[in-house]
């Protein structure tokens, strides 16, 4: 798999505090990579290394392939677009200022691809209106057309919908679905707002006090959350011999637990239990979602 | 850097506050002019009107500068540069070039104005080589201001702090320059009588000195047309330009972007 970022035991520390842990992560090429941690987690400080606003205290990352080291590593990072915490844009310029300012520092000699981009975000008619008195969302928007203004391939959005209101929240989930799967950006994403991520993300890579705890497709976290049923029984030796006859899939919890992981036809199995001498104390149609299983992974949290 | 310098000069020629500033300055310079042309009875000589306006120039300099480049963190555009492949070296003379062209253009303009008045209302005792001397020691002085409040906006990269350490700084150095003018200003006699309050010996050398080194003591001067000691004036601003520009880019290089 062809990854556009890599870190490798990423660590950093301010004074006695570690932000970042030996952080290890792959960002996919196509991805959606949904970055998922509580407040103070690290997700933004990865994100300000990343982007080079500051240096990891050791490990290292690769950006295209390119170490963090190597010189080049601007030539790569041109190729990438951020939003880092808040959206940097002049407030007592309009929409049109901000991006032309933003073509002047990345060198662009035309400001032809102004008004489309504009038109992308959903701005393109603002006019005069000064930034700062824009809506959060407006704000959010131009913040992303500006990371969009070098045409990158990869695109680093911290915390996109913090404070936005449901249309808002609509609007930036349509805006990342459509640069993805119309002009294939790779997109890193994070946010603590799990099940609005959990609506955009090909990949996850949950982090925790600095250190990653898991990095899993979508396809694999349905398969970790898939729904199933939990029976609670007085002997787990008869029920498997019955779900074995059934034929269907399922996995033994503790002595008297089970999830079974099929649509079950609960006469079906009472009948054939009771024919085994055992008896159902309790059964409970389970469906995990991320956060469940963020969850599970971290222990729960304050601010998840 | 050539395409950081096109943005940073695009956004000082768009920002309003270096226009208010420049108002200021020729206001400050207006009311100066005016004032020493109505109160006094006597013709007053163009060599203490000329560069008295310059007087507040290190405080609208300092609100200048710490305004401009904190506004670059402030809004968090300097990610933009960082991100879009800028390095951070570029970032900083960029800033600093176009903070020290701020300063030289409130600068030229005060001086301009004034003189402008000048040559009408009052008593012509300065030449032009004099003029012309002492314009190029306030450049420098210029530039001395514009280096050390960039460097601090730069290094502090927090638009209200920055605001708020500059303008300490710049009353500070005032405050400073008013005790070391006074000092050295007192005569060595008094009515035939030694005067006290004369500092003299390797005393009067520190005075001098600091008097020199702070941007506000050589603003002192020029505001009377006077010099301690040229030279070590223009080396004095050397120095302090090349510890703003170089120590000042080593520590960026290392700062933490938030």
């Amino acid at each position: 798999m062809e990854y556009i970022l890599t870190t490798n035991a990423l660590t950093k520390q301010y004074k006695q505090f570690k932000a970042l842990n030996g952080l290890s992560m792959h960002v996919p090429k196509g991805a959606i990579y949904g970055f998922v941690g509580k407040n103070g987690a690290g997700k933004t400080t990865l994100i300000r290394l990343i982007c080079g606003l500051q240096e990891p205290t050791s490990g290292s990352y690769t950006l295209y392939g390119v170490e963090h080291s190597e010189k080049n590593i601007v030539k790569s990072r041109r190729r990438m677009g951020a939003v880092v915490e808040t959206p940097a844009i002049y407030l007592d310029m309009t929409a049109e200022e901000n991006l032309r300012e933003q073509y002047r520092i990345l060198g662009i000699p035309s400001f032809d691809g102004i008004q489309e981009l504009l038109r992308l975000v959903g701005l393109e008619n603002t006019g005069k209106k000064k930034a700062k008195n824009f809506s959060l969302g407006m704000k959010q928007r131009l913040g992303i057309a500006i990371a969009l203004a070098g045409d990158p391939d990869f695109l680093v959005l911290d915390e996109p919908i913090n404070g936005l209101d449901p249309q808002g929240i609509i609007e930036i989930r349509e805006l990342i679905l459509k640069l993805n799967r119309e002009q294939q950006i790779t997109v890193l994403i994070s946010s603590h707002i799990l099940d609005e991520l959990s609506r955009l993300a090909t990949h996850y890579g949950i982090i925790d006090e600095g250190h990653m705890m898991k990095e899993l497709s979508a396809d694999e976290l349905e398969v970790a959350c898939r729904k199933c049923i939990r029976v609670e029984v007085s002997d787990t030796k008869a029920l498997i011999r019955v779900l074995d006859r059934m034929n269907v899939d399922y996995k033994v919890l503790s002595d008297t637990k089970a999830d079974v992981f099929a649509k079950l036809h609960i006469t079906q199995l009472t009948l054939a239990l009771a024919q085994e001498g055992c008896e159902i104390i309790s059964v409970q149609e389970r469906d995990e979602s991320l956060e469940s299983y963020y969850i599970s992974l971290v222990g729960g949290g304050e601010n998840v | 850097m050539y395409k950081l310098l096109r943005a940073d000069f695009y956004r000082m020629y768009h920002n309003k506050r270096i226009w208010l500033c420049i108002a200021s300055m020729i206001g400050v310079a207006i009311f100066f002019s005016i004032t020493q042309y109505t109160a006094m009875d006597y013709s007053v000589p163009l060599s203490r009107v000329i560069f008295l306006p310059l007087t507040f120039y290190g405080i609208a300099i300092a609100a200048l500068i710490s305004f401009y480049i904190g506004e670059d963190f402030g809004d968090g555009v300097i990610r933009n540069k960082v991100v879009a492949g800028r390095g951070r070296c570029s970032i900083y003379v960029s800033n600093l070039i176009c903070g020290l062209s701020a300063c030289l253009l409130v600068y030229v303009l005060t001086t301009v104005v004034t003189v402008a008045m000048g040559i009408n209302y009052f008593e012509k005792d300065v030449t032009f080589v004099e003029f012309g001397t002492f314009f190029a020691l306030g450049l420098f002085t210029s530039l001395v201001f514009g280096s050390i409040y960039g460097m601090l906006s730069l290094l502090i990269g927090n638009k209200s702090t920055s605001i708020m350490v500059c303008m300490c700084l710049a009353f500070g150095m005032l405050c400073l320059c008013l005790h070391t003018n006074q000092i050295l200003v007192q005569q060595q006699y008094k009515d035939g009588i030694l005067n006290l309050h004369y500092v003299s010996g390797a005393k009067r050398v520190m005075y001098e000195f600091l008097h020199d080194i702070n941007p506000f003591g050589q603003i002192a001067q020029l505001s009377s047309m006077t010099c301690l000691n040229w030279k070590r004036w223009v080396g004095l601003d050397i120095l302090w330009i090349v510890v703003a520009v170089g120590l000042g880019n080593v520590l960026f290089q290392r700062k933490n972007i938030r």
